[in-house]
């Protein structure tokens, strides 16, 4: 099973938020924008820890931006689930749930609202009770049944890892180590127990621990009295047989030191390790049937390379989630499905996490004025299969950070990374208070990356180049993709028809133009030589000479100096190619000053800052 | 104790009988085919408790569906006793009940039925008004239309696929008729009884993920009484358990088949017992009645099943009693000479154990004025009973009356129990912790006032059906049957009614059934057992009637074998003397032959 879609209405931060899911969830946005609320939602349907207490909502939990709260003002949290039928366990549990029109989908929904017969508006909290229901009729409740069946965990950002490892009724070493020791025979573990008895009873034997254990009763019992002596002595630990167990620890560094002295980062890991242990045990146990584990702010305390490589681990291989929705419907109920007993579901502000989060799982919550706050998420985008390649290989941190922008320029490649900005600045836009990024997709093909940002509601331009290949511009038909892409995505009628008339117009220059409504803005040949013949030959021949190139090259400079109309478009190109293009525009970026910059940049640039 | 202990205990009592014990220990399809007294519904119920430990894991369970409510209640008790108690994983039900809450009321929509939303069970009255218009559309002229009920029913039974061209072709009119009928009912928002296992069905059939959901829900569905469940139900069987995987335990008795006019047919669970992926097990043992009795028995069936007492078994008497006079002749002579006798000859039987069967309701009415007359108290169940006895909800009220009669003093029935059923009655309402709670307080605030025997039964129904039943029946979808049932039985209490108010203590006695003599039809006297039974106009013309066909004669003599093997000591046939059924005289004639 897999969560595939969550509606709130009135909640917290939530006017009326509606997401589609992927399945593990991977929730981005910024501070106070309800990521953790957003969880609580879903603990509200799937935490049986939450008490019915903390169930019942009152008027502080209602969306600030309601006018006013009357009888029929409801909070209301519904979550969807698809592919729940290749465990019978869980179809069991779900199947009257089920919508009534699509039995492929089954429905939870948890509603706060007013006492039925109140006279007047709800004054207090008292005048809420909250109902869970499935399916669409309010007479199929359900309670801890199902949250003891589909079960959410959560692991708090500010949790104190290291404490509850130390605490052994909180540590999430006790369950496990309580079941290791179920088969173990009771003799054993009594002569074990009078070992450490003997052991301990030695150890006090000496006549400072001795005389040490005297002091302590003497003054204990001068203080408290007879009546209330406890008689407290000295030893190692109880030697109970059957409470052997709880003397276990956990030790790190090869046993030389206990959990206490790990760092934060590493308490926290052991936590996740025991936790996802214990998860799989009671799956195992049949003492549930599907975990969703919502974990905060993953990366805190965590080295990037490490949030990378733990949480890289966790979805790949113990989620292993429904990759193939499709496949999974086999006709034997019996049969234990694709789809793995645990749901992943996290927030998180670091690009590494994001990078390493699987492609559908991406949500991000953004506030919209006076509409409270809105969902975006990856889980619908028809992504090809060549697409979804792609942007898993090149989603790198770099471009990770994109899911973190108000706005994104996507360029061709590192050239223009390292020059916009700087354009940027001659414009007096700073792109990093603006929160606008600047991301390469290395090459033409924007298609994934566009479609990325359309479904995550992010603003953005493309800016490409022309390139003429026998008179026409291989960048015509990669612009109209990309329109058609982006109207599609923005719910725009008739793409065919607008398509179509861009098409009509007499020349490429007049298409183009009309792109740059959504974004596209196209140069008339590359960079380098848009630069060279606008304000900028002076400054590129000062940064190829910095370059150590052969004399015949330098004279080439030399001669071009003199007259910048002379200028060789290949020759420019293979020389920038050889200084490396990247290397060669970062120190370009720093020759800009007082340049005007090119047209169809400040375009690009402007046309982000206005949505941002 | 835990649940485990008590079945693994109860098991042991089926140890010294091969084939319970050899039930228990299937694995896979079972059929249990089991004679009168056979022990099965104790096989049945230890083996369910069996299951549900050790084959079936939270949170899937099973279904088991039987032949009527009061079947259920007995399995109910029976595994409450095992420790097992009704739970989500637990269905204990009717064929319709099964329909009805497990299929149509949480899939009605999504399964594509096209019924009106929110639907609820039509009341007698709404069937017969909507019987009467379709009629008058369809057929037309002076005669009464419930004359067509029974066709109706069997035509809608007998088409259980109408995508069959035979579903036009065959009887168009009554066709027609069948769907005017619906279509009324469905305009005014019901279903009626035969709906529920035709709609669901088909809602199976068409409905590939259903069939999966229920498989999910109930890995094992335990069948009792399969020779009465008729084909719906074995359509059902034959989809689920042979396509969807789900496990088979069905018990059933083809001799015992008494209900071929609701469209049952014996054949269906004889074909199930040969069927090769099947394993039949076949009880031989009769524990119930005395060997003279089971030895008669094959007599009154014509048919050889070598069935036979445990040694050790008493012996068992069958007498035979000509009169003259009629069934009210015959119903003179029991009252006054033949029970005082029964009680002379068996001081210690209490009435409760006495059962007076006949076929036909008017019968009850003679016995029931003679017993009035000499002053015997009687229970009836049969067409002419003060109410049906398979009422979940007046069968819920005697409970209550039993409570307000002392048994809130000697803790029978427990004030948790009369809690617990109620709050099942009503489920469709009570469906939070604080529902229940607020029932409860009101349950006992209601019976709590009411603790007197000598209250009259009228005002006693009128108060509580005020303070108890009328706020929760308004969303309670498949009661309004019932309330319709105590509604027509407080008018009859009433002063304008046809029965004189009595007190709550007799009512309570009733719930409890002892010191009651038994009136009850044949048919209503199925799974039932007494220790003397008189079965009443064993006679030609009505067993068989007059005019029955090859398979009604068949059907009649189940239905006498039926009665005939209720008795534990004594079986008493009474017949008119020129006209004994040829049922009786072969049972004597053979006997005399021995």
């Amino acid at each position: 099973m897999y969560l595939s879609r969550i509606k709130i209405q009135n909640f917290r931060n939530f006017s009326d938020l509606d997401v589609k899911l992927g399945g593990n969830i991977v929730i981005v946005g910024e501070n106070r924008v309800g990521k953790s609320n957003l969880l609580f939602a879903l603990r509200l349907i799937f935490d049986p820890s939450l008490p019915d207490s903390g169930r019942q909502l009152g008027l502080a939990d209602f969306w600030d931006g309601l006018a006013a709260i009357d009888t029929e003002t409801t909070i209301t949290i519904s979550v969807e689930i698809k592919d729940f039928e290749a465990d019978a366990d869980i179809l069991a549990v779900l199947t009257d749930f089920r919508l009534d029109d699509d039995p492929d989908t089954v429905r939870l929904t948890y509603q706060l609202r007013a006492e039925p017969g109140l006279e007047g508006a709800p004054a207090s909290d008292d005048d809420f009770t909250f109902i869970s229901f499935g399916g669409e009729s309010e007479a199929k409740r359900f309670g801890h049944d199902l949250r003891r069946r589909i079960t959410m965990d959560l692991l708090p950002a500010l949790r104190d890892a290291e404490g509850d490892l130390a605490a052994w009724r909180r540590s999430p070493l006790k369950p496990l180590v309580e079941d290791a020791f179920v088969g173990i025979d009771a003799a054993e573990l009594k002569a074990i127990g009078d070992k450490i008895a003997a052991a301990s009873a030695a150890a006090i034997e000496f006549d400072e621990v001795k005389a040490l254990e005297g002091r302590i009763a003497g003054l204990f019992l001068a203080m408290a009295g007879p009546k209330q002596d406890v008689k407290p002595s000295l030893g190692f630990s109880a030697t109970d047989a059957t409470r052997i167990n709880r003397q276990i620890r956990l030790l790190i560094d090869e046993g030389r030191r206990g959990v206490a002295d790990a760092s934060l980062g590493s308490a926290n890991l052991i936590f996740l390790t025991l936790k996802l242990l214990d998860l799989q045990r009671l799956i195992e146990n049949n003492r549930r049937d599907h975990s969703l584990l919502g974990i905060e702010e993953p990366e805190a305390h965590l080295h990037p390379h490490l949030q990378r490589l733990v949480y890289k681990h966790l979805f790949e291989t113990i989620v292993d989630a429904d990759k193939d929705h499709e496949d999974s419907e086999s006709d034997e109920p019996d049969e234990e499905g694709d789809a793995a007993p645990l749901s992943v579901i996290l927030t998180t502000h670091s690009p590494h996490i994001a990078s390493v989060a699987p492609l559908n799982s991406l949500v991000l919550l953004r506030p919209e004025a006076g509409a409270g706050t809105k969902g975006y998420s990856t889980a619908a985008i028809d992504f090809t299969e060549g697409e979804a390649e792609d942007l898993s290989r090149y989603l790198d941190v770099t471009r990770a950070e994109l899911v973190f922008a108000r706005g994104v320029i996507l360029v061709e490649g590192d050239a223009e990374r390292f020059l916009i900005p700087a354009f940027a600045a001659e414009l007096e836009i700073s792109l990093d208070e603006h929160g606008v990024t600047v991301c390469s997709v290395a090459g033409t093909n924007f298609q994934p990356y566009v479609k990325l940002l359309c479904a995550l509601g992010i603003p953005f331009s493309v800016i490409t180049d022309y390139d003429e290949v026998d008179e026409k511009p291989r960048a015509y038909n990669r612009a109209l993709k990309l329109v058609r892409t982006i109207n599609d995505a923005r719910g725009g009628d008739d793409t065919d028809t607008l398509v179509a008339k861009i098409d009509e117009l007499t020349t490429w220059r007049e298409s183009f133009d009309e792109c740059e409504a959504f974004g596209i803005f196209v140069n008339k040949d590359t960079l380098e030589t848009e630069l060279f013949e606008g304000d900028y030959a002076q400054a590129m021949i000062d940064t190829l000479r910095e370059h150590n190139f052969s004399s015949e090259r330098k004279a080439m400079l030399d001669a071009w100096e003199e007259d910048p109309s002379t200028y060789d478009r290949k020759r420019l190109i293979k020389m920038a190619e050889q200084m490396g293009k990247g290397r060669f525009a970062q120190r370009l970026a720093t020759r800009v000053s007082g340049l005007e910059v090119p047209s169809y940049v400040s375009d690009a640039i402007e046309h982000v800052i206005d949505l941002v | 104790m835990s649940n485990r202990t008590l079945y693994v205990r109860a098991a042991e009592d089926l140890r010294p009988n091969e084939r319970q014990w050899q039930a228990y220990e299937s694995a896979g399809h079972c059929v249990l085919l089991a004679g009168p007294g056979s022990g099965k519904t104790k096989t049945l119920t230890v083996k369910l408790a069996r299951m549900l430990s050790e084959d079936v894991e939270e949170p899937r369970g099973i279904a088991c569906i039987t032949y009527n409510n009061e079947c259920a209640r007995e399995l109910e008790t029976r595994l409450d006793a095992l420790g097992i108690a009704q739970s989500r994983r637990v269905f204990i039900g009717t064929v319709h009940s099964f329909s009805l809450t497990q299929i149509l009321l949480p899939y009605a929509k999504v399964a594509g039925l096209d019924l009106p939303d929110d639907f609820t069970v039509a009341t007698t009255r709404q069937t017969r008004a909507a019987l009467e218009i379709a009629h008058s559309k369809v057929i037309g002229g002076s005669e009464n239309p419930q004359n067509w009920d029974l066709r109706l029913g069997r035509h809608r039974r007998r088409f259980l696929n109408r995508s069959v061209p035979e579903w036009q072709d065959a009887d168009p009119q009554l066709t027609q008729l069948v769907e005017a009928y619906e279509a009324n009912l469905r305009a005014k928002g019901v279903i009626d009884f035969d709906d529920m296992p035709i709609l669901a069905l088909k809602a199976l059939r068409e409905n590939n993920w259903l069939r999966k959901a229920i498989a999910a829900k109930y890995p094992i569905l335990a069948v009792d009484e399969y020779q009465d469940l008729g084909r719906a139900l074995h359509a059902m069987v034959m989809g689920l358990c042979f396509k969807s995987g789900i496990r088979l335990f069905a018990v059933g008795d083809v001799d015992q088949s008494i209900y071929g006019f609701t469209g049952a047919n014996p054949e269906l669970l004889r074909k199930l017992s040969e069927r090769e992926d099947v394993e039949t097990v076949r009880l031989g043992l009769n524990y119930r009645c005395g060997s003279q009795i089971v030895t008669a028995s094959e007599y009154a069936l014509g048919e050889e099943r070598g069935y036979q007492a445990p040694e050790g078994a008493h012996e068992g008497t069958i007498y035979f009693h000509p009169c003259t006079g009629g069934y009210s002749g015959q119903a003179r002579y029991l009252v006054k000479e033949l029970i005082p006798e029964i009680q002379a000859r068996r001081p210690d039987l209490h009435l409760g154990e006495i059962a007076i069967l006949y076929q036909a309701k008017f019968i009850g009415d003679d016995v029931a004025a003679a017993a009035a007359e000499h002053g015997y108290a009687v229970i009836r169940t049969d067409g002419n009973a003060l109410y049906p006895r398979g009422s979940r909800l007046m069968r819920w009220l005697e409970q209550c009356a039993m409570w307000c009669c002392g048994g809130w003093r000697s803790g029978h029935p427990r004030v948790s129990r009369v809690i617990s059923e109620g709050a099942r009655l009503f489920h469709e309402v009570i469906r939070s912790d604080d529902d229940h709670l607020e029932f409860q307080r009101a349950v006992i605030a209601a019976l709590w006032d009411r603790r007197e025997g000598t209250l009259g039964l009228h005002d006693w129904l009128v108060a509580l059906r005020a303070e108890l039943i009328r706020p929760r029946i308004g969303m309670a979808r498949s009661l309004a049957d019932e309330v319709e049932t105590l509604d027509s039985f407080i008018e009859r209490l009433g002063s304008t009614g046809d029965i004189d108010d009595f007190p709550l203590s007799e009512f309570a006695g009733i719930g409890s059934g002892l010191d009651r003599i038994n009136l009850s039809s044949l048919h209503s006297a199925k799974g039932r057992e007494f220790d003397v039974v008189i079965l009443c106009g064993a006679e030609e013309g009505r067993l068989p009637r007059n005019g029955a066909s090859t398979s009604e004669v068949k059907e009649a003599r189940r239905l006498f074998y039926v009665g005939f093997t209720r008795a534990r000591h004594e079986i008493h046939l009474m017949y008119g003397q020129a006209i004994p059924s040829r049922f009786v005289t072969e049972v004597r004639q053979r006997l005399e032959a021995e």
